[in-house]
């Protein structure tokens, strides 16, 4: 059964207010406008948030028990965090890192991203890149990331290497973990080394 | 059995088929209506009016899963599945499934296998090449037509059937096993095993050896013997050779001995040990 155990560290708040630290979020950064805090618990800090640019954006999504077992799922960390609505953070300069028993599976980094705190999901847009732990790559436009399904997906123009080989097609679906991924109407070249 | 029999396009069939030589080489996937890669199998799979060209071949299938090296990720194996298609310049060759090994350089068409040039084909239950000699084995329910480079029927062989096809081409030798029966022209030959010596080209027979039973039919002619060897017109007179048990029958006539060399070319035939019956009608010599 797995649980969310987030840590919170905003930076600015331990610089202000002493350190405070929140055990069940995983949000961190540096505000420049206004406070930044976990906002998934705190309607307030939610507000600032939404008017606050974060630096050093940094999220991580943990299973387990906290300082027990717990391991890394997923962390999402940015330059900036820019509140839009309540739930809305815009990024930029975007990575996403998905892990098994706390090694990194996969890795996705993109210009621009979006961040639905009540989904849990969110998207990435510009030059994307994937690398899986396999040594795939997978580059497109934009992907989208759902929590509930463990999907990434896109639409775009996809194109997938590894090695020297290239796979083009057009849309992806991968497991969040890059392990497995699917693309449709397909072209490419794979090398063959024949030893 | 007058003319010499030239299979050359077995060889050129079989060099064509026998794919590339070892290195890096290019895989260009030209469609597939999907792609996916499942890390935890390391398998790619291409599903759906897969299209590809590999070195020179057109490979097409309804789905082709690739096994790749977890350690390198490179291809070492491949799985292809229905209607399976491999076509080079007129050749095609076509199986239910085929299974190919990078590694070990053998390519296996499963399932009604066949290769296919013009009037030319080989069909059996399986049909396997090795890359790295050309050499090429078609196994279960073997069958085939062998119209000759020229295409004519008249130097032509048609295997009936047969269990089993090898084909070892640093031998130059065609080897039929499990009962083949051949036809050469208008001589049907049935044995337990058939072996085919081609000349250094591979373009002509210079013998066929049989293992017993063996039995020769050629016309109204019927030969049977322990073994029995056929050398095509060449060098030396067109002839058979049976040994051991020989046996020749026309009509009523009947011969056997220890030895019988048959000459097509001119009917005439010689022996050791021999024995001949001749039936003689009495109406002989048109008295009404």
């Amino acid at each position: 059964m797995r649980h969310r155990c987030c840590v919170i560290a905003v930076l600015f708040l331990m610089i202000l207010c002493g350190c405070r630290k929140k055990k069940d979020s995983g949000m961190e950064g540096k505000a420049v406008q206004k406070k930044a805090g976990p906002a998934s618990t705190v309607s307030t800090q939610d507000q600032s948030m939404m008017e606050s640019t974060i630096h050093a954006f940094r999220m991580v999504e943990t299973e387990g028990r906290e300082n027990e077992d717990a391991r890394k799922v997923w962390e999402l960390v940015a330059a900036e965090a820019r509140g839009e609505t309540e739930e809305r953070v815009n990024l930029s300069d975007v990575t996403l890192r998905f892990f098994r028993e706390n090694e990194v599976v996969g890795t996705i980094t993109g210009q621009t991203g979006m961040f639905d705190r009540k989904k849990q999901s969110g998207s990435m847009q510009g030059d994307v890149v994937g690398w899986s732990s396999e040594g795939y790559r997978i580059e497109t436009e934009s992907i989208q990331w759902v929590k509930e399904t463990m999907l990434i997906e896109a639409e775009g123009m996809v194109k997938i290497f590894f090695g020297d080989s290239e796979i083009q097609g057009q849309g992806l679906t991968a497991s969040v973990s890059l392990k497995e991924f699917k693309t449709h109407n397909v072209k490419g070249r794979v090398v063959i080394d024949e030893g | 059995m007058r003319a010499k029999h030239r299979l050359p396009w077995l060889w050129i069939l079989v060099l064509s088929l026998g794919i590339p030589g070892w290195s890096q080489t290019i895989l260009e996937i030209k469609h597939a209506d999907t792609w996916s890669y499942d890390a935890e199998s390391g398998t790619q799979v291409l599903e759906g009016n897969v299209d590809m060209a590999y070195e020179g071949m057109m490979i097409r299938a309804a789905r082709i899963r690739f096994k790749t090296s977890q350690e390198t990720n490179e291809l070492e194996a491949a799985e292809a599945e229905g209607s399976v298609q491999v076509i080079e310049e007129g050749k095609v060759a076509r199986g239910e499934r085929a299974e190919c090994d990078f590694r070990r350089g053998l390519l296996h068409l499963k399932g009604n296998a066949s290769v296919q040039q013009g009037n030319n084909v080989i069909q059996a239950k399986e049909i396997h090449f090795v890359r790295d000699s050309s050499a090429m084995t078609a196994v279960g329910t073997v069958s085939g037509n062998f119209a000759g480079p020229s295409g004519g029927a008249q130097q032509g062989l048609r295997l009936e059937k047969a269990e089993k096809w090898v084909f070892d081409p640093a031998k130059h030798l065609h080897d039929l096993q499990g009962n083949p029966v051949v036809h050469m022209q208008d001589t049907k030959i049935s044995a337990s095993r058939i072996m085919l010596q081609m000349d250094e080209k591979d373009e002509g027979i210079l013998r066929a050896d049989t293992e017993p039973p063996v039995e020769i039919v050629k016309g109204d002619l019927r030969a049977t013997a322990d073994s029995a060897t056929y050398f095509p017109a060449g060098d030396a007179e067109e002839r058979l050779v049976l040994k051991g048990n020989a046996k020749m029958y026309q009509g009523q006539n009947f011969m056997s001995g220890d030895e019988i060399i048959f000459f097509p070319a001119t009917g005439s035939m010689k022996g050791k040990n021999v024995q001949v019956t001749i039936q003689v009608e009495e109406n002989a010599g048109g008295m009404p």
